[in-house]
């Protein structure tokens, strides 16, 4: 990664533009050609800076509303397996182990589920709890969102340079 | 902010396609629109509507979490009274290190994800946090990130089986 694909990153980052030839467009902004644009996402890909361009979807704005955290109680030596398998699994969105506190909060793997209706979120973790045999866990529905903003930042990646 | 917009069964299928991948070609539009029966012109002219209602907040790279700088993450969650539950979200909303803040179900109300450079660093925020919101110490769990497995966020959106109940 050079410093010609750190500024394409900074660009895609903002959004492409929405015109029929948006690749072209920025390469304009860039200095360089449009082959030369796609080739260097191509490549970003490949080294797996990135994993894909797509659109980041506000859910909540469509009816996709509900959305649930669930709490996984897994013993400490089989969590890190629990974690990976839940986390292939379609409908998970986000899958993390986390530190329990002890005597006080004993789960340790957590999922995130989105679905048009709490039935829909449900039925799917019922589903999963079924599959993988984990019966203990806590389904932590939200019902408001105060803040939420993206993850990763180009910016982030700048130390790798 | 979270007002419902009106969409169509194409706009959800163009939506769909548009989260899985942007194809890296001349005119992206068109080779969308071949694989879900649209033209080309169709589908821009409808992607930017959406994105102009906000249904789409941009189009833009994935990045790889390994590629990441390493930062130290948890998350909390806290038990506050209803009836302060938007004073302290205010409080917690004003971190920049806060990336998520939701109210949730349950004993524990209020879950907020935290990232810094080093545990210290979070222990110092948490307590920061605790002084200014005035909640006690054994209202609020610390779940630090162990391992973070997959950041991948995609909708069920052609799943709609059913109204809202």
């Amino acid at each position: 990664m050079d410093t010609c694909d750190l500024m394409l990153l900074l660009e895609l980052e903002k959004g492409i533009p929405l015109v029929q030839n948006p690749y072209a467009e920025i390469a304009v902004s860039q200095g360089i050609s449009e082959n030369e644009v796609i080739s260097r996402i191509t490549d970003l890909i490949k080294e797996g800076v990135i994993r894909r361009i797509r659109a980041r979807i506000n859910q909540r704005s469509i009816g996709i509303c509900a959305n649930a955290l669930v709490a996984w109680k897994i013993p400490k030596d089989e969590a890190d397996n629990a974690g990976l398998q839940l986390s292939g699994l379609q409908g998970v969105t986000h899958c993390y182990q986390r530190r329990p506190v002890q005597g006080i909060w004993e789960y340790s793997v957590y999922t995130v589920h989105h679905g048009w209706t709490r039935s829909q979120v449900t039925e799917e973790v019922v589903r999963i709890s079924e599959m993988t045999g984990y019966s203990d866990y806590l389904l932590l529905f939200s019902t408001e969102e105060f803040k939420r903003v993206p993850h990763t930042k180009v910016l982030d990646l700048e130390a790798d340079i | 902010m979270n007002k419902q917009m009106p969409v169509d069964q194409e706009d959800l299928v163009i939506l769909n396609a548009l989260q899985n991948n942007i194809p890296l070609v001349h005119d992206p539009w068109e080779e969308i629109g071949r694989s879900i029966g649209l033209s080309g012109e169709e589908v821009l002219r409808r992607v930017k509507q959406l994105s102009n209602t906000g249904v789409i907040r941009s189009i833009s790279p994935t990045f790889e979490s390994v590629k990441r700088r390493s930062r130290i993450s948890t998350l909390i969650a806290l038990q506050v009274p209803d009836d302060r539950i938007g004073d302290v979200a205010a409080v917690v909303n004003e971190y920049s290190e806060v990336s998520h803040n939701f109210r949730r179900e349950g004993l524990f109300n209020l879950w907020f994800t935290l990232a810094a450079d080093s545990d210290e660093q979070i222990n110092d925020l948490i307590d920061d946090i605790l002084t200014k919101t005035g909640v006690e110490i054994d209202h609020l769990l610390d779940l630090r990130t162990v391992r973070a497995y997959k950041i991948d966020v995609k909708f069920p959106i052609l799943q709609k089986n059913g109204e809202d109940q």
